[in-house]
């Protein structure tokens, strides 16, 4: 389990929220060019990076999936991933390219990979996969296909609910089919959201923030449920400061110009909720957010059987706070 | 490789097609490649013409996946609002024109057994692209091309060398004249997709014929610009809550306008998708230009989505 160590670089999600408690909303934004670059190298980077490999290595079908048809956009995603991180850091990645003859260093990890650009065989890993493991992200490929988005492509560690190998070839509407994706007043936003997405223009990424509360376990996909399920039932109000966890996604979507595709790229984060006493501001945002979850959502997150333990912590923490 | 934002580009070559078609070659003022694109897919293009700004959309010609320049085709309109007529009189090789991403709201149907193309004039634009991927992924299409005459017929010997027996040419002004009509699309076998690019009303004459031949209507596919854009009126909003009356001029939303004067008026995406910047209307009539709501939520409820819809006419009366 990891932690954000660095909280200038964690991804508050209720910023938005102090006013207005969370609810489900079209909530996705467009991105200023210097946010775009989803790039972001932590102190947690290297045990991160350990982890996922070993997720990969351990449930290589649970955790990576793709269709073959899917060489060409696989490639346009390695580009992408090596530009950016270049970009970022020039100080970490390197990139030299003879004709389609590439050499791409890691220097944190001191590794390089030497691939023909363009063709599978040069590579042992499929090319999205390969990439992939260089960065702590989950990257899906949603490929458009008429008026709908399809999984094509997936590589998931640690995006909660989510596996490549039961959601590949799923649409947008039914990957979205558990979710109570109801607004505050009643509108379903399932297919709404469906459309906005196919406005998203190459040129013109968005981004938004997803959170879940966490009891002691970061991993939990359908295919394990029986192991995470039962735990959460150790919260209580005295140790819920350790056990539970902020879950936070931050989200990418990118439309890829020639796979026609939407990129989506999570960035998941965990913040004890102890460590919230670090800053104040966020503490009582998070209390009052909170505080005010309906009982469909919190069933939904699966945070329904620890949340009133969290909520009475984040209290207690709070008039203590005052006290002193 | 470029993720974000307008791409600036310089004319290297400017080729003149037909009589009243011109091929313009841009290229990337910095150099780097460009993203590559797919079949039916178009840019914006931005003239700085000095008082105003000159936007257009013009289908890709270039091959999808060249990245080292783009070229577009573009048919000087005897009636032009000033777009064509401004790029084939005034720009010249090396001026300077911002691009977009290339972006694809004509896509070719990933379940199609076959593809066909209907165009009509410079309607053929999208198709070349379109034609190019298929032809390399191996798979099967034909195209129905209708012009005034052979001289006038924009890549007819390209594509007459380029994909023999696939193409069929209507001359509508030659000594024995030929029209195109959309019964060929009688005679197509299960599975096939239709494509219509070309003027208005040969679009609609075409979707109504292959509606009524049976066909599904994720067969058909035709060539839409971005979805509901209008001329943008000016208006007045009186926000009663607020004793305010505010102008909207043509080149801000009414959500700018309304920030513009000081009121707090809620939004989150500005693109007409998220349904955050609804306001109630008490008076006038609204052209929505949103995909949020259904047309049966906007009888049911009067109200705007203020970052994109506008009036319909000179006056709207809202409460916030
Ligand atoms: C296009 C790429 C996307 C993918 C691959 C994706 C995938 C997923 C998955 C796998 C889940 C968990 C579903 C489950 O419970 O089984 C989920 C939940 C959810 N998604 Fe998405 N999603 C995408 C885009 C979006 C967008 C654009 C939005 C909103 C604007 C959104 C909002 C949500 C919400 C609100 C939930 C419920 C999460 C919670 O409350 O904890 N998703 N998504
Ligand atoms: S701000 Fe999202 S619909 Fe207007």
């Amino acid at each position: 389990m990891f932690k954000s160590t660095n909280l200038d670089l964690f991804t508050f999600p209720f910023t938005n929220f102090k006013n207005k408690t969370y609810r489900y909303s079209n909530d996705l934004v467009a991105l200023s060019e210097d946010k775009v670059n989803f790039m972001k190298i932590t102190p947690e980077y290297k045990v991160q990076i350990k982890r996922k490999r070993e997720m990969l290595e351990e449930q290589p079908e649970v955790r990576y999936q793709s269709f073959p048809h899917t060489m060409e956009m696989q490639w346009e995603f390695v580009e992408l991933l090596i530009d950016l991180s270049i970009n970022k850091y020039p100080e970490h990645f390197s990139v030299e390219k003879d004709g389609d003859q590439w050499t791409f260093t890691n220097h944190i990890l001191g590794e390089t990979e030497t691939f023909i650009f363009g063709d599978e065989s040069s590579l042992s890993l499929e090319p999205y996969d390969m990439i992939g493991r260089h960065f702590h992200n989950d990257f899906m490929l949603m490929v458009n296909r008429d008026d709908n988005f399809y999984l094509e492509v997936a590589q998931e560690s640690f995006a909660a609910l989510f596996s490549p190998n039961w959601n590949l070839g799923m649409s947008f509407n039914e990957i979205h089919g558990p979710v109570p994706f109801v607004s505050r007043d009643g509108v379903e936003l399932t297919d709404r959201i469906r459309k906005f997405l196919l406005t998203i223009e190459p040129g013109a990424p968005r981004t938004r923030v997803n959170w879940n509360l966490m009891a002691d376990r970061w991993d939990v996909n359908y295919e394990t449920m029986d192991i995470w399920g039962p735990e959460r039932d150790k919260v209580t109000a005295e140790n819920a400061g350790k056990l539970v966890h902020l879950r936070v996604e931050e989200q990418w979507f990118i439309r890829m110009p020639r796979s026609n595709a939407i990129l989506f790229v999570l960035d998941t984060q965990f913040l004890p909720l102890e460590d919230l006493v670090l800053r104040p501001e966020w503490l009582e945002t998070t209390y009052f957010n909170l505080a005010d979850i309906p009982d469909y959502m919190a069933e939904y997150k699966g945070m329904a059987p620890f949340l009133p333990q969290s909520v009475e912590y984040l209290e207690n923490l709070m008039n203590s706070m005052k006290v002193k | 490789m470029r993720v974000i934002g307008n791409i600036e580009m310089y004319v290297g070559k400017i080729e003149q097609i037909t009589e009243s078609v011109k091929r313009f070659y841009l290229y990337p003022s910095d150099q780097k490649l460009l993203p590559a694109f797919t079949g039916g897919a178009h840019i914006t293009t931005y003239v700085d013409l000095g008082d105003n700004i000159l936007e257009r959309e013009y289908s890709l010609v270039s091959h999808p996946t060249d990245r080292t320049h783009y070229a577009i085709s573009i048919n000087r309109d005897p009636h032009s609002r000033g777009g064509s007529a401004y790029w084939h009189d005034h720009i010249k090789v090396g001026d300077k024109v911002i691009s977009s991403f290339p972006k694809n709201h004509f896509t070719l149907g990933f379940h199609a057994k076959h593809h066909v193309f209907y165009a009509a004039g410079i309607g053929i634009t999208p198709f070349l692209t379109m034609m190019e991927e298929l032809e390399a992924q191996g798979k099967t299409f034909e195209l129905h091309y209708a012009a005034r005459t052979k001289e006038a017929c924009a890549y007819h010997d390209y594509l007459h060398e380029k994909y023999p027996g696939k193409c069929t040419f209507y001359f509508s002004r030659s000594d024995e004249p030929q029209r195109m009509t959309p019964e060929t699309m009688k005679n197509q076998r299960i599975g096939s997709h239709v494509y219509f690019c070309g003027p208005v009303a040969m679009v609609s004459e075409y979707k109504e014929a292959a509606l009524s031949y049976g066909y599904p209507e994720k067969s058909i596919h035709f060539e839409l610009f971005a979805a509901a854009s209008g001329e943008n009126n000016p208006f007045l909003v009186e926000v009663i809550n607020h004793n305010k009356v505010i102008e909207v001029n043509p080149e801000q939303t009414l959500l700018e306008a309304l920030l513009d004067a000081g009121i707090e008026a809620p939004y989150s995406c500005k693109a007409g998708g998220c349904g955050q910047c609804e306001v109630d209307v008490v008076e006038g009539e609204v052209d929505h230009r949103d995909i949020f709501f259904s047309d049966e939520e906007r009888e049911q409820k009067k109200m705007i989505l203020t970052c994109c819809s506008r009036a319909k006419e000179e006056k709207l009366v809202l409460k916030l």
